[in-house]
Formats: structure tokens, sequence, C-alpha cells
């Protein structure tokens, strides 16, 4: 279950954000902030290794 | 009275304290098992006593909230209960065909006294897709759920699109021992806001039963089982085991297969749980041959050739002081000569989760203790264990059967107890006995034969009518009953590699000496390719920027794409002298979202048919582009959208020409008063109030 933290950012910083979400399609101002994080912690983040990956995976039907 | 009797009054006023805070629920379940849930923990039974003493305490205040929330509400809606009965992968042509012929008689009545729309799916029309556009009511690049699977853009590793559970990852080393000292994190990769959790900050509540790619469940005012992605308890899709003692060696796809120790007439194995654990279990000998006792965890069980155990609870030790529990089904499929036994994946236990796979956290707990265990995992019924031979069609029907049993008690259920709100559940057996029976309608493979099974497909189809008319019982002037699919379906008889044709065509080239064949876009050179395909029907650029080793220049892409376009689209297989590919869509035309970037740059829309073949699915570069599909896995739905529509039935008149599965959101929204937000795509397909 996604547990959540509060984070406090500028007034500004936010406003200029509230500006856009709905023309970019976000649902909410929290699921931009996430997606900024998501897209920079990709970047930095440690990768799993392939062999997790497709141990994940095995069973589903669709794929042999 | 006793103790677990206490326990259990204590239970029931804890869960109406919750079920309260979202809608009224009659419960009723006083069963004699719940107060030993909470015997397990003297901690546990403390904190119980004391929450449920502050529930007695605060809950006039917090009805009276509640109704002063909810007073305003249902002045708007238009209905008091929406109730969404979802049949994955209930084809239009074939409902159709089977009502005009008399034998759908509850959904021909759906659609005499409501309406009834063929259902525009998604691009592609996957059920992660489509599900989750059903939620959402917004384009794919607005959920960010494109296909099962995505690929990270570093190591080009495919993994799974919808949710990634990653381990604990801070121990407490005691000697030989490895505390965890965090939890496993699991992250729900689907984007955007379900319908659901805006009717909740409504004061509608909602019970929302295995509507897919809803692990792990998010926190909302109502309830939640999740479906589609959920792990069994070794971290995969599921893997089933086969025990045998015949010592032939080969290899299965979907699960592994032990070979059993003998001892006389006794025979040993081990069942595989998480990390380095199993568990031993011993068969002996029965009354009769087709018998077998089966003693496994300080219990014994009669097994039966061809019929399945109930669900056997199991606790496997991780460590000194943490253990995980599981649930398995065996099955005894052979008996003279040599002894075969299957046994199901082990999947989470549902009265003791190992993982969160229901909101509130004792919800599946509650559904456990009140209807019986039952099938956690995503996809549950074991496609994989029939295509490989470690069952027949009778088990796998068997399975499947026992699976919407348990679907039928959860979702009925959910309906007796709702008065208000909504109550979505979605029944995926149409979807797998489709996929493996679908060769028995199609008159072009070859392989129909005369097998008793024949009929299957019909014949759920109107035990499906049946499942509808027991939900239309419960429409009445303040309830409204959709019933729909989120795509159609159609044979598999051919595979497409498009990786193999990139590769013959000069887009992709593989590394020296890497021989062909291998999966998960292993070998492939990346300074030199171009384009590359895994998953079900997606072809990607190796974009400059965004793939680690892209050589696309991003003014570039565009004419590449254009260029994919022209040569692939009316692809002919020669040897079936049919055009294979239909259309391919350009996902910056046909998308509009924040989450684009992770698309495919192209969908596929393979015509009736054909399919991504399993080696492209997997990422794998064979030398031939097309290859005969001979698995029992025979239909399909991995084709242009337009041959997959899905089906629409509704209790009442619907307002729509061509309504699409983005839809239903919104029409939920209004139903019950509350305006779509504008970043919610789909329209309503009832008028205002």
């Amino acid at each position: 279950m996604a547990d959540k933290i509060s984070v406090k950012l500028s007034k500004p910083l936010c406003e200029r954000a509230r500006g856009i979400i709905e023309k970019a399609g976000y649902s909410s101002l929290e699921e931009f902030i996430e997606h900024a994080i998501e897209r920079d912690l990709a970047k930095l983040e440690q990768t799993e290794s392939k062999e997790d990956l497709i141990r994940k995976m095995k069973g589903l039907g669709y794929l042999e | 009275m006793s103790i677990a009797r206490i326990m259990a009054l204590f239970a029931l006023a804890l869960f109406q304290w919750h079920s309260n805070s979202h809608q009224p629920f009659d419960l009723a379940y006083i069963g004699p098992g719940a107060g030993f849930a909470f015997l397990g923990s003297f901690l546990t039974i403390v904190l119980s006593l004391i929450a449920s003493l502050l529930s007695f305490l605060i809950w006039p205040f917090r009805i009276l909230y509640l109704a002063l929330r909810r007073r305003g509400r249902f002045g708007k809606a238009q209905v008091k209960k929406v109730i969404f009965l979802g049949l994955d992968g209930l084809d239009p042509k074939l409902t159709e065909r089977w009502m005009e012929e008399g034998k759908l008689p509850n959904l021909s009545r759906l659609r005499a006294e409501g309406s009834y729309h063929r259902l525009r799916t998604t691009c592609p029309p996957l059920s992660p897709v489509a599900w989750s556009t059903f939620a959402t009511g917004v384009n794919p690049a607005k959920h960010n759920i494109f296909d099962f699977l995505n690929r990270d853009l570093r190591t080009y590793a495919p993994e799974l699109s919808s949710a990634r559970v990653r381990p604990p990852t801070r121990f407490w080393k005691i000697g030989p021992w490895k505390i965890p000292l965090t939890k496993p994190t699991v992250e729900l990769r689907r984007k955007s806001e379900p319908f659901w959790k805006i009717l909740g900050r409504n004061a509608i509540g909602s019970t929302i039963l295995r509507v897919p790619i809803t692990f792990p469940p998010e926190p909302f005012e109502g309830r939640m089982l999740s479906a589609m992605s959920t792990p069994d308890l070794l971290g995969t899709q599921g893997s089933f085991t086969l025990f045998t003692t015949n010592p032939e060696r080969c290899s299965l796809e979907g699960g592994t297969r032990i070979l059993f120790t003998q001892e006389g007439s006794t025979l040993h194995a081990r069942l595989k749980g998480p990390e380095a654990t199993s568990i031993p279990f011993r068969l002996t000998t029965g009354k009769t041959d087709a018998e077998r006792s089966l003693e496994i965890a300080g219990r014994t069980w009669l097994l039966r050739a061809g019929e399945y155990t109930p669900w056997i609870r199991l606790q496997f030790a991780l460590g000194k002081w943490s253990k995980v529990r599981g649930i398995v089904r065996f099955m005894l499929t052979k008996t003279l000569p040599g002894v075969s036994l299957y046994a199901t994946a082990v999947e989470i236990d549902p009265e003791n989760p190992a993982l969160p796979i229901s909101h509130p956290s004792y919800y599946a707990t509650y559904l456990a203790k009140l209807l019986g265990s039952f099938a956690t995992l995503g996809m549950a019924e074991d496609t994989w264990a029939l295509n490989e031979g470690a069952i027949d069609e009778d088990a796998f029907l068997k399975q499947s059967k026992l699976i919407q049993e348990e679907r039928e008690k959860m979702f009925f259920s959910a309906l007796d107890h709702t008065r208000r709100g909504v109550v979505a559940c979605v029944f995926d057996t149409t979807d797998r006995v489709q996929h493996m029976f679908y060769r028995y309608l199609d008159p072009a493979r070859g392989d129909r034969g005369e097998s008793r099974h024949a009929g299957v497909i019909e014949a759920l189809y109107r035990d499906m009518d049946r499942v509808a008319g027991r939900a239309l019982e419960y429409v009445d002037g303040n309830t409204m009953l959709f019933v729909l699919s989120d795509h159609g379906f159609c044979s598999f008889r051919r595979g497409v590699n498009l990786n193999s044709w990139l590769l013959q065509n000069g887009y992709l080239f593989l590394k020296d000496g890497v021989p062909e064949g291998l999966g998960y876009l292993e070998g492939i050179d990346w300074q030199r390719t171009r384009a590359y395909t895994f998953g079900l029907s997606g072809v990607y650029l190796n974009l400059q920027g965004r793939e680690a080793q892209g050589i696309v220049a991003i003014e570039n892409a565009s004419a590449l794409k254009a260029e994919l376009i022209g040569k692939l689209t009316a692809l002919r297989d020669d040897q079936m002298g049919e055009v294979a590919i239909q259309a391919l869509y350009d996902s910056e035309t046909i998308y509009n979202g924040p989450y684009r970037d992770a698309a495919p740059d192209l969908i596929t829309g393979y015509a009736s048919g054909y399919r991504a073949s399993w080696s492209a699915a997997v990422g794998a570069v064979t030398s031939l582009v097309f290859e005969d599909n001979t698995k029992c896995w025979s239909g399909d739905h991995c084709v242009d959208p337009s041959i997959v529509p899905g089906v629409l039935f509704a209790s009442r008149p619907l307002e729509c020409d061509n309504p699409g599965i983005e839809d239903l959101a919104p029409t939920v929204l209004r139903l019950f008063g509350i305006a779509p937000p504008q970043w919610m795509e789909g329209k309503p397909l009832v008028p205002t109030a």
C-alpha cells in the first residue's frame, strides 16, 4: 500500500505547477511532482538485475 | 461465551467502524474462525480491544459526520447503486450470434430493456491497458500502461509495466540470521486517478473486486481486492510444479518439474517456497489405484486422480522470526504407470497476505473468513500448465470453474451488502478459456478434432449469461447495471517476429558471433540498431537521449517511423497468402499525455489470425519472421483494435453512437451527480439529471 508523506514546497513553485497540470494531463499536483521525481530517480537509481526482472515475468500467459 | 466468540465480536465491531467511514455496509459475519485471527498475538488483541472501544465511542459522531457529507451528494445522484460486471474478453461477434440463437436470454433481456453496443477498446486492445482506461477515463499516455511489458531504458531489460516489487533494502544481521528492517515496497505504476477515488472523496463508497491493474491497492474510501500483476510467493506471475516419477528430463516454461524420491511405495518431494525455503511432503498409497494420501505440514489430504484439493495453507519460515504464508492446490494427474502430481503456484494467502492485496489491508482476510480461501494470483488460471501438458483440458476447466465460483461468491456478497455506491467485479474466466480453447471455433486450425470440449466457449458464454441474470436481480429504479468487456477475441494462428523482420531489413543488428533466438533483447548490437520490439504490440526506436545507447537522432525519428509504417503496413505472409499487419499507429498521433515518452513509438495493429510471435514477445531475434502457433493458447486479442471491440450492456438506454471504454468512468461520476474532471477524456453516456 502506498504510504504517503508530506513535503513542503514553495508556494510560487506549486502555483506555477498548478497552472499546467490540467493542460499536461495530470490528475493532480501530487501526480505531477511524483512523475518529476520518478523521471530523475530512473536515471540515478540502481537497476534491478535482468535475471530478477525475467523471473518476475515468468508465468505470464502471454509470454513464453 | 468463548474467547474466540468475544474476539470475533470485536473484529466485527472494528470492521463496522471502518466500513461506516466509507458507506453503509450491512455486515453479518460473526464466524467462529474470526477470533482465531486475533489470538495469534497478544499485542494484536490489546490493540483490537482499544480500537474497538474507541470505535464504539466515536461511532455516533462518525455516522453524523458522514450523513452530513453525504446529504448533498445523493441528492444530485441519478442512482443509489451502480454495478459493473466485467467479463474480460467477451466477444461481441460471438455474443451477438448466441443472442440471436436465443442462447443468452439474460443479456438479450438487458439489450431489449436497456441498451447494447459494441464497446470501442484501447490501442492496443490489451487488458492492462483497457481496464486502466476503464478506471481512469483517459488514454494510455495519461495512465502510463501501454502493454504488459515496459523496458528499463538504461539496460533495455523488459519488465512488467504495471507494478514493481522491491525487496527490503536494510537488514539486521545476527549470527546466521538476517532480519529485514524495512518492508518490501510495492509500487503501482498505473497513474492518473481511478473513478472510485473521486467517488470516495465525495463520500460515495465502492467495492472493487479483481479489476485488473489494482496491485498494489491504492488507499481510497472503499474496499478493493487486487488482481492482474499480483505475484505468487516466488515473485513470479505464476509458477506451477509438476512432481513426477518419470525420470525423463524436459524443461517447462511456466513451471518446474521435480522428480519424486521413492522409499518403498512412499514418494517424497519438497514444495518450493520463497527464497530458499521449501516444505517436505510425501505421498502414500490410497485405497484404490486412483487415490493417494498427501501428508504435508502435519496434515493429511486424500487425493483422487483428476480432483483438486481445497486450498491448502502453508507456512514458509524465512529465517528465525519471519514467516510467509501461502496457499496451494494439488491434483493427482497420473497414477498408473508412475505418478504425477500437479501443484498450482504457491499463491499469497488471503488470510495472512505477505504483500498488500486488498484495501483496507484486512479486507482480503475478511473475505477469506467469510467465503473461504481464494486465488490471489494476478492471472490465476494456469494457462502454461495446459500449454505444456502438466494438466489436461478437464483439469484446466475445473480450475477455471473453481476460480469463477470464488469470484461469484465475492461479487454477490458485495451486492448483498451494498445499499449505496459502486460494486465492480471482473471475471477473468472468459478471457482465459477463450485463449486456450479458441482452436475449437477456428475452422482453419487443424486441431479441432472431436473433443468433447469443442463447445466449451459457448457453454462459458451461457454460464456468464446466468451470472448476468443473477446480477439483473439487483437492478431496480435506483440501481444501474453495466455488463462490459475490455476487448473481444479472434484466432491466433500465426506469430510475427518483427525483430526478425527488422534484422532482415537492416534496422536491427546482432553482435558478431551472437546466435539468433536469445530472449530479452540479448545480443543486439545497440550501436547499429535503429528499431526493436518486445511485448505484444510495440515497436521502439533506439532513440538518442532516451535509450542508453540510442543512435536515432530525434530530428530523424519522424522520418524513420514513416518509413517503418510504409514498409510494415500490409506486410504479407507469403506462405499463407494473407496480410499480417493491418495498420501501424504512431504513438505521437494517437496518444496525448505526460507519460507518452514511455510509450512504444509505433503500435502494431495485427490482422485477425496474427499476433506478435511467442519469441518476439520476449524480445528474441529469430531467423523466421512468421511461425505457426501450435500451442493450446489459440485465441488472442493482441491485434488491431478495430477487430476486437468489447461489449457494453446497460440496464438503461444510453446516449451514444460509438461508446468507448474511456466513457465509463465519467458516466459513473455523472450518475452520482459529480462533474467529471477536465483531464478525463471520456464522455458520459447518460444525460445530466
